[in-house]
C-alpha cells in the first residue's frame, strides 16, 4: 500500500516539475534575445544616469564607480545569456550577432566612462556615447518585438 | 527610560522589518518595473505583520513564554522540529543577505570592494551581540535608521505627478513590457519581504528580554501600530523614488547602487549621506535581529538558556549557535555569490515558509491555558484565518512562479 | 473496562505525561533553563505486553533529554547507556515549567553547555561579563 501511494505521489510531483520546466522554457529565442537587449538598455541607462548625477555634483565618486561596475556586470550577464542561446535559423543568428555587437559597444562605452572617472577627465563624451547606444538598443528591442 | 525602550523596540522592529536589504531591493525593483502597481501587496504585508507580531507580543507578555517554546509544548516535537528547520533555513539565508547588504552599503560609502567588508560586517555584528545590552542595541540602530526618512523626502523633492502615482497605486495594471506571471511573482516577493519570520521571533523573544507583563500590552499595540506602518511608508517611498526616476529611463534595479540614485537625483550629496547612513544602520539592525532570531529559535526549541540579558558564559550554546550562523553567512558570501540575488531568493523562500511560521502563532494565541482571558477575539481570529488563506496561496504559488519567470528575470 | 479496580485514593495532582511533562522546559533552582523534557524513564514494564493484574504501577524514575529526542521523533530507542537523566526526585515543582531543586551545573545533562562554556566561550574575551 505504501509503495503504491508513494509511487503515485512521486509521479505527480515529477509531472508538475516537468510541466513547470516546459512552461518556463517557452520563451522563443527572439524573446530571450529581447530580454538580453532589455537588460543592456537598463545597464546603459544606469551608467548614463550615474554619470549625469556625478557631473552635476549630485553624487559621489564611490557611488558612481560602483554603479558603473554594476552596469558592466549586467552587460556581461546579458552577453552571456545571448551567447548561450540555442538558435536554429539564419534570421535569429544574425539577430544575435547584432545584439552581441551592441552589447560589446556598450561595454566599451561603460569602460571608457570608468577610465574617464578614474583619470578625473570630462565625462561628456562618455555620456553622449551612452545616450546614442541607449537609442540604438531601444530600436533593436523594438525590432525583436519586445513590447512597450 | 523603560518607556523609551519600549517604543524603541517597536521602531527597531519596524525599521528592521521593513527596511532590511530585502525591502530595499524588492521595493526598488518593483518600483522600477511596475511603478506603484504593487502597493496593494505592500499594504497587505504591512497589515499582516502588524496582526501577527502583535499576537506574538501578546502571547509573550501574557504567558511569559515565547512562541517557539509554546509551539513545542503544545504542538509536539514533530511540529516544532518542522517549524525549526524551516525557520532556521530562512533565518540563515536572511542573515547572509543582510550581511551582504551591509557590505554593499559600505562599498557605496567607501569604494572599497564589498567582499572585503563582509568579514568586517560579520565581526561587527558579533561584537554587538556579544557585548551590548539589548536596549542599547535597539535605541542606537533604531534612531540612526530613522534617517531613511530621506527616501520619503526625496519623493517630495522630485516633484512627481501625484495624480499619476495615485492612479498607479489605486488601479494596478501590468505595464507593457512585463508579464502577468512576473507581476504576481513580485507580489509574492513583496509579501514575503514584508512578513519575514525572523521579525516575529525577534519580537516575541524581545518581549521576554524586556520582561513585558500584561500591563505592557497596550504599549505593544501602540509600538506595532506606529512602527510598522512607518516602515511600510518608507518602503513605499523607496518604490516611488524608483518609479519616478528609474522607470521612465527603462532602468531595472539589480544592484544597491541603483537604489540610491533617485535620492541623489532629488537631494544630491547631502541626501546621499543621510541615506547611506540610514541604509547601513537599518540593515545592521535587521542583521542583529536575524542573528538573534537564529539563536532564539534553536535555543528555545531545545530548552537551552538564552537571552541577551544573560552573560555569554551562562548562555554558551545560544552564543555558539549565533557565531556558527555568522560563519556560515560569511562562507556563502565569500564565494562571490551576488548578495542582491541571495536577497531576492530569501524573500521568496520566506514566503514559502510563512505557513510554517504563522499557523503556530494563530493556534497558540487561542490557547486558554497560556493566554487566559487574553485569547484572540473573534475579529482577530477572522483576520488571522483570512491571512492564513492568503499565506497558503502565496506559499504554494511561489516556487512555480519562480520557475516560470526565471526568478523574476 | 468495567473490571478495573478503582484507582488508589490520590493525594495531590493528577498529571498527564503528554500534556504536563513532555516537551516542557526544565529550569534549575536559579530559574536558569536546563533543557526540555524529551522523554520519560519509567520503571520496568514489558514492552507490548499487557500489565498483569495486581502488578505495581510503573513509576517515573527520571526525565530524559538529548539524543532520545531524535528517536522519539523518528522511531527507535537509544541504548540505556546513552540516556541522559534528570532524577525525578530532583523535581520540585510542576507548572508551566518544571523546576528542579538543584543547580544546573551539577547535572549530567548540561554537559554540552558546560563544555561549550569552558572550551569556547572562555577562550573569547568578555564572555563572563554582563552585557553593557
Amino acid at each position: 500500500m505504501w509503495h503504491v501511494r508513494t509511487g503515485r505521489t512521486t509521479a505527480a510531483a515529477a509531472l508538475c516539475v516537468l510541466l513547470a520546466t516546459i512552461l518556463s522554457g517557452c520563451a522563443t529565442p527572439r524573446e530571450q534575445l529581447g530580454a538580453s537587449v532589455t537588460q543592456s538598455i537598463s545597464a546603459v541607462q544606469t551608467a548614463r544616469l550615474a554619470i549625469t548625477l556625478n557631473e552635476h555634483g549630485a553624487s559621489t565618486f564611490a557611488i558612481t564607480s560602483t554603479a558603473l561596475t554594476d552596469a558592466l556586470s549586467q552587460l556581461t550577464d546579458a552577453a552571456h545569456a545571448a551567447t548561450e542561446l540555442d538558435l536554429s535559423g539564419g534570421r535569429d543568428s544574425s539577430a544575435r550577432q547584432a545584439t552581441l555587437a551592441l552589447i560589446r559597444q556598450s561595454t566599451d562605452a561603460v569602460n571608457a566612462a570608468r577610465e574617464a572617472m578614474n583619470e578625473r577627465r570630462s565625462l561628456y563624451e562618455a555620456r553622449t556615447r551612452l545616450g546614442e547606444l541607449a537609442e540604438t538598443l531601444t530600436a533593436e528591442a523594438r525590432r525583436l518585438g519586445v513590447p512597450g | 527610560m523603560k518607556n523609551l525602550s519600549g517604543f524603541a523596540l517597536g521602531i527597531l522592529t519596524a525599521i528592521g522589518a521593513f527596511v532590511d536589504i530585502g525591502d530595499l531591493v524588492t521595493n526598488a525593483v518593483v518600483g522600477s518595473r511596475f511603478g506603484l502597481g504593487l502597493t496593494w501587496a505592500l499594504a497587505l504585508g504591512v497589515a499582516g505583520i502588524l496582526l501577527f507580531a502583535q499576537m506574538s507580543g501578546r502571547v509573550a507578555a501574557v504567558s511569559g513564554r515565547t512562541i517557539f517554546e509554546i509551539v513545542r509544548e503544545r504542538l509536539g516535537p514533530r511540529a516544532g522540529l518542522a517549524n525549526l528547520v524551516g525557520s532556521t533555513f530562512i533565518n540563515v539565508m536572511s542573515l547572509t543577505a543582510q550581511v551582504g547588504g551591509i557590505a554593499l552599503a559600505l562599498q557605496l560609502a567607501s569604494s572599497v570592494d564589498y567582499l572585503l567588508w563582509v568579514p568586517v560586517a560579520a565581526f561587527g555584528l558579533w561584537i554587538v551581540v556579544w557585548r551590548t545590552k539589548f536596549s542599547v542595541l535597539e535605541n542606537v540602530t533604531g534612531l540612526l535608521g530613522l534617517t531613511l526618512i530621506v527616501f520619503a523626502v526625496a519623493v517630495f523633492l522630485l516633484g512627481p505627478d501625484w495624480g499619476s502615482l495615485a492612479r498607479q497605486a489605486a488601479l494596478p495594471a501590468v505595464p507593457s513590457g512585463e508579464q502577468p506571471a512576473t507581476y504576481w511573482y513580485y507580489a509574492i516577493a513583496l509579501f514575503g519581504a514584508s512578513m519575514t519570520p525572523y521579525e516575529v521571533f525577534f519580537y516575541s523573544s524581545g518581549a521576554i528580554e524586556e520582561k513585558w507583563t500584561v500591563k505592557d500590552l497596550t504599549r505593544s499595540r501602540i509600538n506595532v501600530l506606529i512602527g510598522f506602518p512607518l516602515g511600510g511608508l518608507l518602503s513605499l517611498s523607496i518604490a516611488a523614488g524608483a518609479a519616478i526616476v528609474l522607470m521612465p529611463q527603462s532602468i531595472q534595479v539589480t544592484s544597491l547602487s541603483q537604489v540610491v540614485l533617485p535620492v541623489a537625483a532629488a537631494g544630491g550629496k547631502v541626501a546621499l549621506a543621510f541615506v547611506i547612513v540610514g541604509i547601513i544602520a537599518a540593515i545592521f539592525g535587521a542583521a542583529l535581529e536575524t542573528t538573534l532570531s537564529s539563536g532564539y529559535t534553536i535555543a528555545q526549541f531545545f530548552g537551552w538558556s538564552w537571552g541577551k540579558f544573560r552573560r555569554p558564559a551562562n548562555a554558551a550554546r545560544f552564543h555558539v549557535t549565533m557565531i556558527l550562523c555568522l560563519i556560515i553567512g560569511i562562507a556563502v558570501l565569500l564565494t562571490r555569490a551576488d548578495p542582491v540575488l541571495i536577497t531576492e531568493y530569501s524573500v521568496v523562500f520566506a514566503a514559502v515558509a510563512l505557513p510554517l511560521t504563522y499557523l503556530p502563532i494563530l493556534i497558540v494565541a487561542n490557547d486558554r491555558q497560556y493566554m487566559g482571558e487574553h485569547v484572540n477575539g473573534k475579529a482577530t481570529n477572522a483576520l488571522g484565518v483570512g491571512y492564513l488563506v492568503i499565506i497558503m496561496v502565496a506559499a504554494v504559488a511561489a516556487i512555480p512562479l519562480m520557475i516560470i519567470t526565471g526568478a523574476g528575470a | 473496562m468495567t473490571d478495573l479496580p478503582p484507582p488508589p485514593q490520590a493525594t495531590g495532582r493528577l498529571l498527564d505525561a503528554q500534556l504536563h511533562l513532555l516537551d516542557r522546559s526544565v529550569v534549575d533552582r536559579n530559574d536558569v533553563p536546563v533543557t526540555t523534557v524529551d522523554a520519560l524513564e519509567i520503571t520496568d514494564i514489558e514492552l507490548d505486553a499487557p500489565i498483569p493484574r495486581g502488578a505495581p504501577a510503573p513509576v517515573i524514575t527520571a526525565l530524559l533529554s538529548g539524543p532520545v529526542l531524535a528517536t522519539r521523533i523518528f522511531g527507535g530507542r537509544p541504548p540505556r547507556s546513552r540516556l541522559e537523566r534528570i532524577r525525578w526526585s530532583d523535581v520540585t515543582d510542576i507548572g508551566i515549567v518544571l523546576k528542579l531543586s538543584v543547580d544546573g551545573d551539577s547535572l549530567a545533562v548540561t554537559w554540552v553547555e558546560r563544555w561549550m562554556r569552558d572550551k569556547i566561550i572562555a577562550r573569547i574575551p568578555g564572555g563572563h561579563h554582563d552585557p553593557e
